[in-house]
C-alpha cells in the first residue's frame, strides 16, 4: 500500500500504547535490565525505555525464538504420537519501539525462511507480528545502517513508523496493511499530517560504503590474509550471532522427559568450532579465521547472491556486544580500502 | 504443503534390521500412515533426516532404489549420539523420517553411457541407491563397472548384494580390501581404491564415474581418473557436510555460495573445483 | 610508550618473541587485543589504565597453541591467570615473556612465568566498593530471594558462551558443553539448561577462578557472573584457607596426582 502520513502527539502515543495493553494485547518493548536494554513483554506503558540508542538483543526472537518447540511426541510402547506445532496458539504481538534497523533486520530472516520451502512456524509468528518502530534521533559509533541501504528514518519492515518531531508531536507513517489496521482501530488519536519533512528530525549517519561494493570486495579478497589478521582477537563465542537481527543459523535438538518430549530449534552460530565439525572429527572450517570469513561472506556475498538480500541491517549490535571489540563496520572499511596487490 | 510444518517427520516402522559390518546396520523402514507411503517419491542421490524421538535427528542418504516402492532403506555407521540410539532400535520400533531432500544423480542424462561406480567404506549406501536404480533400467546404459573397497573383509557392507552383482554377467564387479585387511580365503583384490582403479583402467570415453567415499579416498581417486582421461564434468561425487535442516535454512552446510543440502549432495568434480576448500 | 615500544621491538628482533599479544586503540575510548609479529607495527601498541582484557586467554586457544615464543601484556589480573595456568602445566612447551606496568606506569619486561609469579607476590586483588556492596547485598538475601534473583538473571542468558570464551581458565579442548554422549548440558538456552551450564561452570572454576572478571565483562547481557565466582572463592577460603595464586600451591579443590588410585581421572 501507499504510505500514509499523520501526526500524533506524545500523549496520544502513550494512549495508543496504553489502549493496546488495556485491550489485553501482547506488547513487546525495550525495557531496562542489568544496565542493558532488552525487548521484553510489558504490562504497563511506564516500563518502556526510550533513552537508549539500541537494545542489546534484536527483536528477532519474536519470529525466531532462541529456543522453540517444533513438535512434541509421546511414546507408548513401540508407538509414537507426534503433535504438530500449535499454530493457533501463536498470539498476536505488537513490537513497540523498535528501530528501523530492527524492522529492516526481518528482511534477511524472511528471505532465509522462505527461499525454497516455506517455514510455516516462522511465517505464522511473523504474520502475527505488528511492528511499530521509532526513527532514530541519536546514534553511536557502532551504527552503520546507511551503508547497508537503511537509515534512521527508513520505513522498510515497519508497519508503522513514528518520527519524534519535538514539541510533543510525532510524524506517524502508516506503511502496511497491518499498520493500517492498527491505525483504523485508534483513528481518533491521530491528526492530519503537518507536512513537515521528517529528515530534519533524524540523526545523520554518513554512508561510508555500499553493499554492492562490499560484495565485490569480499569476494575478491576471499583468499586474503585479512581474515586471519582481523580475527586474531576473535574468541569464537556466539555473542555476535545471537545479538544480530539477521543471523538465522540454528540447531535442532531433542528434549526428553520420560516417555514424552519435544524437538527444539535453537540459535546457533557459525563462529562456534562445533558448528561444522563432522562426526569423523574432520572440520571444514577449522580455524577462527575461516569462521570469521564465513560470517562476513555469508552476510555480504552469499545471501545477496542466493536470496537477494544483504544479511545485515547495520544495527551495530555485534560490534557493541563483542567482548574482543571486533567492529564490523571498521573491518568492512578496511576491506573496502584494500588494493588487489595487498592480498 | 505451504502451511504445514516442514519439520514434521513421517512416522516410520523399522521393518527389518540387517547387520552389515561391525557397527554398520541397514534399516528397512515402512511408512506407518498409508497416505504418506502413497504420496512419497524420491530420486537416486537424495537424503533425509532420520530421528529417534528424544535423541535427535541424523542425516543419511536413502540407500534403497526409487524403483523399489513402498519402503525406504538407510545404512548407517554407529558414530555419535543419534546413530547410537538408532543402533539400539529393534524391529517394530517407530522412528521419524523427513525428506527427501537435495539434488539427484542425473541418470536420465547418462543414458547410453558406461557407468563406473567407485565406492569406499561405508560410502556404498548413496551408491547402492543409484546402482540399483541403474540396474533396474539396465538397458539404458552400456557397461556397468563397480569398484568397491573397504578396510577389511569384515568391513564390506551389502555382502548379499555384492554376491548378486558378482553373479550378473551385465555387471563388472571389483572388490578390494586395504593391505592387511584380507582373510586367508579372500579372493578379491588387495590394495587401496585409487591404485585398484588405476589397475582396472576403465575406459574414459563415454563413461560417467561416480565416486563416493572418505575424503582421503576421493582426494586420491580424482587424479587417477583424470590421468585415465576422465574430464572433471564426467566425475560425480557426494558431499557430507554437517546438516541440520536439509532445506537451506539452518546454514550449517553452506560452502561458498552453495548449500550442500539444496544444491547437493551430488556434485561434479568440476563444480567442486569452484568451491572453497570448506567441505 | 617509548619504553614499551622499545621492549617489544627488541623482543621481536631477538626472536625471544615471535608473537606479541598486547593492546591497541579500539572503538571509541576502548582498548582491544592486538597481535603483532612485525617490528614495524609496534607503534600500534598501547598499555594504559584503560587496558582490561585478560590476554592470557589467547595462550591456550588452538590458533596460538603452536606458537612457542610469545610476549604478553599483563595486567595484575592477567598475571594471576598466567601463574595459575602455569601451575596447571599449560605452558610446558612455551617460552613466555611478559610486559607489565610498574607503580610509576613504566613498562617492565619479565621473562618466564616463574619470575612473573615472584613479581606478582601473594597479594590479593581487593574488590572495589561497588563489588563489595553487590556481594553484601546478595549475601543478605534469603535462600528464596536468591533463587528468584538467579531465575530472573539466568532467564536472560542466551548461551552464547562468551563468558566461557573470555575466561582464561576455560581452556579444555573438549568442554563439557561440547560433549553429547552423555548430553551433560542441554544445547538450547532454557532456564533449566542455563542453570545447568552456570552450575557446571562454577564447579569447574572452584579453586581455579583467578577473579579477573573476564566472564562478566564479556557477557553481552550484563549478567552478574562474578557474584557466583566471588562467592565461591569466599566459601572456599572460609573452609579451606586462603586462595593464594602461585605456581606451587595446589588449587584447593583439585589435586590431581599422577599416581591417583582412581583411574577414571586419567
Ligand atoms: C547428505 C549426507 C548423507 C549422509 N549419509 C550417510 C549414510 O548414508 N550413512 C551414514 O552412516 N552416515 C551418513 N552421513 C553422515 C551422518 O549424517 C553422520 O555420521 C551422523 O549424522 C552422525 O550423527 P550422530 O548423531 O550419531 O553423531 P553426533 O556427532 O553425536 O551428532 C549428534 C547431534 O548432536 C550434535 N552434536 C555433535 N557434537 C555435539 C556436542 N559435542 N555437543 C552438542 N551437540 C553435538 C550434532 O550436531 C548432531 O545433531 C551423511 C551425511 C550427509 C550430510
Ligand atoms: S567476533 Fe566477537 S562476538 Fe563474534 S565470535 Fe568473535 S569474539 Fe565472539
Ligand atoms: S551483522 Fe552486526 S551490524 Fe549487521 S545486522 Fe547483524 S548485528 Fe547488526
Ligand atoms: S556470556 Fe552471558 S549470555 Fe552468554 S552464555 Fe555467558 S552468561 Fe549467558
Ligand atoms: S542443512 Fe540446513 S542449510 Fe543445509
Amino acid at each position: 500500500m501507499q504510505t500514509e502520513n499523520y501526526t500524533i502527539t506524545d500523549s496520544n502515543l502513550q494512549q495508543l500504547l496504553q489502549a493496546l495493553l488495556s485491550s489485553g494485547q501482547k506488547v513487546v518493548a525495550p525495557v531496562r535490565a542489568n544496565n542493558k536494554v532488552l525487548f521484553k513483554e510489558i504490562k504497563s506503558a511506564s516500563e518502556v525505555c526510550s533513552d537508549h540508542v539500541q537494545t542489546t538483543l534484536s527483536a528477532k526472537h519474536l519470529a525466531f525464538p532462541r529456543t522453540e518447540v517444533l513438535l512434541q511426541y509421546k511414546k507408548t510402547g513401540k508407538e509414537v504420537t507426534i503433535n504438530d506445532f500449535p499454530f493457533d496458539a501463536v498470539p498476536q504481538t505488537f513490537l513497540w519501539g523498535s528501530r528501523p534497523c530492527d524492522a529492516g533486520g526481518f528482511a534477511p530472516l524472511d528471505g532465509i525462511f522462505n527461499w525454497d520451502s516455506k517455514d510455516a512456524i516462522y511465517n505464522k509468528r511473523r504474520e502475527q507480528l505488528t511492528i511499530i518502530s521509532f526513527s532514530c534521533t541519536r546514534h553511536d559509533d557502532a551504527c552503520f545502517c546507511t551503508s547497508m541501504g537503511g537509515g534512521p528514518g527508513n520505513t522498510a519492515g515497519s508497519d508503522m513508523l513514528i518520527t519524534p518531531a519535538g514539541n510533543g508531536t510525532n510524524i506517524a507513517e502508516i506503511i502496511t496493511d497491518k499498520g493500517k489496521a492498527l491505525f483504523e482501530n485508534y483513528t481518533s488519536l491521530f491528526e492530519e499530517a503537518m507536512g513537515a519533512d521528517k529528515e530534519q528530525y533524524l540523526t545523520k549517519i554518513d554512508k561510508v560504503f555500499d553493499t554492492a561494493e562490499i560484495k565485490a570486495k569480499v569476494e575478491a579478497f576471499f583468499e586474503s590474509k585479512v581474515w586471519k589478521e582481523q580475527s586474531a582477537r576473535c574468541m569464537g563465542c556466539g555473542a555476535c550471532a545471537y545479538v544480530c537481527p539477521a543471523c538465522a543459523c540454528f540447531d535442532i535438538q531433542d528434549d526428553k522427559h520420560g516417555s514424552k518430549g519435544s524437538r527444539l530449534r535453537c540459535w546457533d552460530s557459525c563462529g562456534f568450532q562445533l558448528f561444522t565439525l563432522h562426526t569423523s572429527g574432520h572440520n571444514p572450517r577449522e580455524t577462527q579465521a575461516r569462521r570469521w570469513r564465513q560470517r562476513v561472506m555469508h552476510k555480504f556475498s552469499y545471501m545477496p547472491d542466493r536470496i537477494n538480500v544483504v544479511g545485515c541491517s547495520g544495527c551495530g549490535r555485534c560490534s557493541r556486544a563483542c567482548p574482543a571489540d571486533m567492529n564490523l563496520a571498521e573491518h568492512l572499511e578496511v576491506i573496502m580500502k584494500m588494493e588487489a596487490e595487498k592480498i | 504443503m505451504c502451511n504445514s510444518n516442514i519439520y514434521m517427520p513421517y512416522p516410520m516402522r523399522v521393518e527389518k534390521v540387517t547387520n552389515e559390518a561391525p557397527g554398520v546396520k541397514t534399516f528397512r523402514l515402512n511408512f506407518i500412515n498409508a497416505e504418506d507411503a502413497q504420496q512419497f517419491t524420491f530420486k537416486a542421490g537424495q537424503f533425509g533426516e532420520y530421528s529417534v524421538f528424544g535423541t535427535g535427528e541424523s542425516t543419511f542418504c536413502i540407500a534403497s532404489s526409487p524403483t523399489r516402492e513402498g519402503y525406504i532403506e538407510c545404512t548407517f555407521r554407529q558414530s555419535g549420539k543419534v546413530t547410537s540410539a538408532l543402533t539400539n532400535c529393534e524391529e517394530g520400533d517407530t522412528i521419524g523420517f523427513r525428506g527427501p531432500y537435495g539434488n539427484i544423480f542425473p541418470l536420465d542424462e547418462w543414458k547410453g553411457k558406461n557407468l563406473l561406480f567407485i565406492a569406499g567404506g561405508i560410502a556404498l549406501p548413496p551408491m547402492r541407491c543409484v546402482i540399483w536404480n541403474a540396474l533396474d533400467r539396465r538397458s539404458d546404459f552400456k557397461d556397468v563397472t563397480i569398484i568397491y573397497g573397504a578396510r577389511s573383509v569384515n568391513d564390506l557392507v551389502y555382502k548379499h548384494e555384492l554376491e548378486e552383482w558378482k553373479n550378473r554377467d551385465d555387471v563388472k564387479l571389483v572388490v578390494t580390501v586395504d593391505p592387511g585387511g584380507e582373510t586367508p580365503d579372500w579372493k578379491g583384490e588387495v590394495g587401496f581404491v585409487p591404485s585398484v582403479v588405476e589397475k582396472t583402467a576403465p575406459v574414459a570415453a563415454n563413461t560417467i564415474a561416480i565416486v563416493c567415499g572418505p575424503p582421503v579416498m576421493i582426494k586420491y581417486t580424482f587424479p587417477v581418473l583424470e590421468k585415465l582421461g576422465f574430464t572433471d564434468d564426467t566425475i560425480y561425487t557426494t558431499l557430507e557436510n554437517r546438516m541440520k535442516c536439509g532445506f537451506g535454512k539452518c546454514g550449517r552446510c553452506n560452502v561458498g555460495k552453495v548449500y550442500v543440502c539444496k544444491d547437493g549432495p551430488v556434485f561434479t568434480y568440476k563444480q567442486l573445483k569452484e568451491l572453497p576448500d570448506e567441505y | 610508550m617509548k619504553r614499551l615500544h622499545q621492549i617489544v621491538s627488541e623482543l621481536l628482533a631477538s626472536g625471544k618473541a615471535k608473537l606479541v599479544i598486547g593492546y591497541e586503540k579500539g572503538t571509541g575510548e576502548k582498548r582491544r587485543p592486538a597481535f603483532i609479529s612485525d617490528a614495524n607495527e609496534v607503534e600500534r601498541l598501547v598499555f594504559d589504565s584503560q587496558c582490561s582484557h585478560n590476554l592470557s586467554v589467547y595462550l591456550t586457544k588452538p590458533e596460538y597453541k603452536h606458537v612457542t615464543e610469545i610476549a604478553v601484556f599483563a595486567t595484575p589480573q592477567t598475571m594471576r591467570a598466567v601463574v595459575r595456568l602455569a601451575g596447571e602445566n599449560q605452558f610446558q612447551d612455551k617460552k613466555l615473556s611478559f610486559i607489565v606496568m610498574d607503580q610509576d606506569q613504566n613498562a617492565l619486561l619479565i621473562e618466564g612465568a616463574e619470575v612473573l609469579a615472584n613479581h606478582l607476590g601473594k597479594e590479593k586483588i581487593a574488590l572495589s566498593s561497588a563489588q563489595e556492596e553487590l556481594l553484601a547485598k546478595f549475601e543478605a538475601m534469603s535462600r528464596e530471594e536468591r533463587f528468584a534473583y538467579w531465575k530472573e538473571q539466568l532467564s536472560n542468558c542466551v548461551k552464547c558462551y562468551a563468558c566461557r570464551a573470555a575466561c582464561p581458565m576455560c581452556y579444555c579442548t573438549r568442554c563439557t558443553v561440547e560433549v553429547n554422549q552423555p548430553q551433560w548440558i542441554s544445547v538450547p538456552s532454557s532456564l533449566q539448561g542455563n542453570f545447568e551450564y552456570h552450575i557446571m561452570r562454577a564447579m569447574h572454576m572452584a579453586g581455579r577462578c583467578v577473579d579477573c572478571g573476564s566472564c562478566e565483562a564479556a557477557c553481552p547481557l550484563g549478567l552478574p557472573l562474578n557474584i557466583i565466582t566471588r562467592r565461591m572463592i569466599k566459601d572456599i577460603e572460609a573452609s579451606l584457607g586462603p586462595d593464594i595464586v602461585s605456581m606451587d600451591t595446589k588449587s584447593v579443590l583439585n589435586t590431581f596426582q599422577p599416581n591417583d588410585k582412581e583411574n577414571f581421572i586419567r
